[in-house]
């Protein structure tokens, strides 16, 4: 995995309004997030931001309020096909998202939290003192 | 008449052109971004083409894969469709429904309403549930009601809310109820994989994914323009599908795999295509023709077949034999090729309007229906 995919994944993370947090320890960090669903990625395609899953996290998450992905960082392919590929060598049954759920089909007012999840967020595994900021540097 | 009096409905202009700065600006961003689109959308359009060639082939190939996993069915037309599902299910059951527009094209909501409980899941079509309409658009069926509008249509439900938030929020309340309860979900399928039998299917709203999941059994309607070889041109697909009318990435991709599945193959028309309309099977029906069309932009969806609306519903109605109560919108089109320009499959649809204009021409009554179809992708693969 090339600095320049996590980089990318978390520039794509957050044009599809995802939040990122960066963490050398982040199963550490995902228990912080008592109240939420935590899943463990499958995957991760950097350019478009969408996270694949193993089955097993399906009814969990899609019933969740606040949806917690862990991404480690061997996890992080550069496109869709490259990351659909590695979450299929680890399960028959998986599934992705890219964001919270949403909608805008009332006037076009985007709502956030139709069905699903209301809060998507993604814990990136990052070497230490690596902040956001300074990836993208 | 009806043309008339969507010209006088400025909502549906107001409402489609919103959509059309909102995703067209989307589209040309992905576009840019994401520059293998293009390959995508080339290499996808080749291999539809080879598959409706020989759909015997693949539809066999595709049944005996799905067996492996799911109750497998094969229905002729849309009235077997409804018949095989309506079979399934029985009566007085809790059905929750993911927006589909082949479920649409068989009518199946109402057969099944007959009998049962019947949800539409998608926020949009939801509206169009309760305000007994057509979908304006495949991906965003309720866009000419206002947030006025659909205050009104969803209190007929007891749902009050005084914006969108609210009115969603309160949505999701009263169908997270029926989710929990439903005896069956109820989806079409944007893709399917032939050699591992996958449905793919992608959404914004999470409405799908509860949908294939929750209830006790999971229905999916496969139409046999969905058939693609592998797992990879599927995801091709739904990536060009949702890319190129402005939804990329899509927020969800479920690709359903659970016990209580059952796969209905439909065919209504698909492997018996005049020559001429070939072309149109490899549509993804992404839905950016409709909104970049200038006809669509002032009557929407009264410009088009039945079902199917816009420049694609005209090849579609064509397939799916119902253009012969809309043989007058033919006569619509402007011929200004825009249709053919913004689609991801290149598809003539010019071509395809101006074949069906002679085919209707050269018969001695113009109410009388076109020549009888032949099967022209037949044993040509």
């Amino acid at each position: 995995m090339s600095e320049n995919y996590f980089k990318m994944l978390i520039e794509a993370l957050e044009r599809n309004s995802v939040e990122v947090i960066l963490s050398p320890n982040p199963k550490e960090e995902a228990k912080k997030y008592a109240g939420a669903v935590v899943g463990f990625a499958a995957s991760a395609a950097a350019d478009v931001g969408v996270i694949f899953f193993t089955g097993s996290e399906l009814k969990r998450s899609a019933l969740a309020d606040h949806h917690v992905a862990v991404v480690e960082r061997g996890a992080i392919m550069p496109d869709i096909i490259a990351a659909y590929r590695l979450a299929l060598s680890k399960s028959g049954k998986i599934l992705a998202s890219s964001s919270a759920s949403k909608t805008a089909d009332i006037e076009g007012k985007l709502v956030w939290g139709m069905h699903g999840p209301r809060k998507f967020t993604v814990i990136l595994e990052a070497e230490k003192n690596e902040d956001s900021a300074s990836v993208k540097e | 008449m009806r043309i008339l009096q969507a010209l006088r409905n400025k909502s549906i202009r107001e409402g489609l052109l919103r959509s059309l700065g909102n995703l067209g600006a989307m589209v040309e961003e992905n576009l840019k971004r994401y520059p293998y689109l293009l390959e995508y959308a080339e290499e996808l359009k080749a291999a539809k083409l080879e598959v409706a060639r020989n759909y015997d082939y693949w539809l066999d190939k595709a049944v005996r894969r799905a067996e492996e996993k799911a109750s497998v069915y094969i229905a002729k037309d849309g009235e077997e469709a409804c018949r095989i599902i309506g079979d399934i299910i029985g009566r007085g059951k809790l059905i929750v429904k993911a927006k589909s527009m082949v479920s649409e094209e068989i009518g199946l909501r109402s057969y099944l309403e007959a009998e049962n409980e019947v949800w539409e899941t998608d926020l949009g079509e939801l509206i169009i549930q309760l305000s007994n309409q057509k979908p304006m658009h495949v991906i965003a069926p309720a866009v000419h009601f206002s947030e006025r509008e659909v205050i009104r249509i969803l209190g007929k439900l007891g749902i009050e809310g005084r914006n969108a938030e609210e009115l969603a929020m309160a949505v999701r309340n009263f169908l997270r109820q029926k989710f929990l309860k439903a005896d069956f979900g109820i989806s079409g399928c944007n893709a399917f994989a032939v050699e591992t039998a996958r449905i793919f299917l992608v959404e914004n709203e999470g409405n799908i994914r509860l949908t294939t999941s929750l209830p006790k059994a999971y229905i999916a309607i496969v139409s046999l323009e969905k058939l693609l070889p592998n797992d990879e041109l599927a995801l091709k697909s739904i990536i060009v599908q949702s890319a190129f009318v402005g939804t990329f990435p899509p927020s969800y991709i479920n690709i359903p795999e659970r016990d209580g599945t059952h796969i209905v193959f439909l065919d209504n028309g698909r492997s018996e295509v005049e020559e001429g309309l070939e072309e149109q099977l490899t549509c993804v029906k992404c839905g950016r023709c409709q909104l970049e069309c200038p006809v669509y932009q002032i009557i929407g969806n009264v410009w088009g077949g039945e079902t199917y609306s816009g420049p694609m519903g005209i090849g579609w109605s064509a397939i799916t034999n119902t253009l012969e109560n809309s043989y007058d919108m033919l006569f619509l089109c402007t011929l200004c090729g825009k249709c053919e320009e913004i689609c991801p499959m290149k598809i003539d649809i010019p071509r395809i309007i101006r074949h069906l204009r002679k085919t209707l021409a050269i018969s001695e009554d113009p109410h009388e229906p076109p020549p009888k179809k032949v099967k022209f992708f037949k044993n040509q693969g």
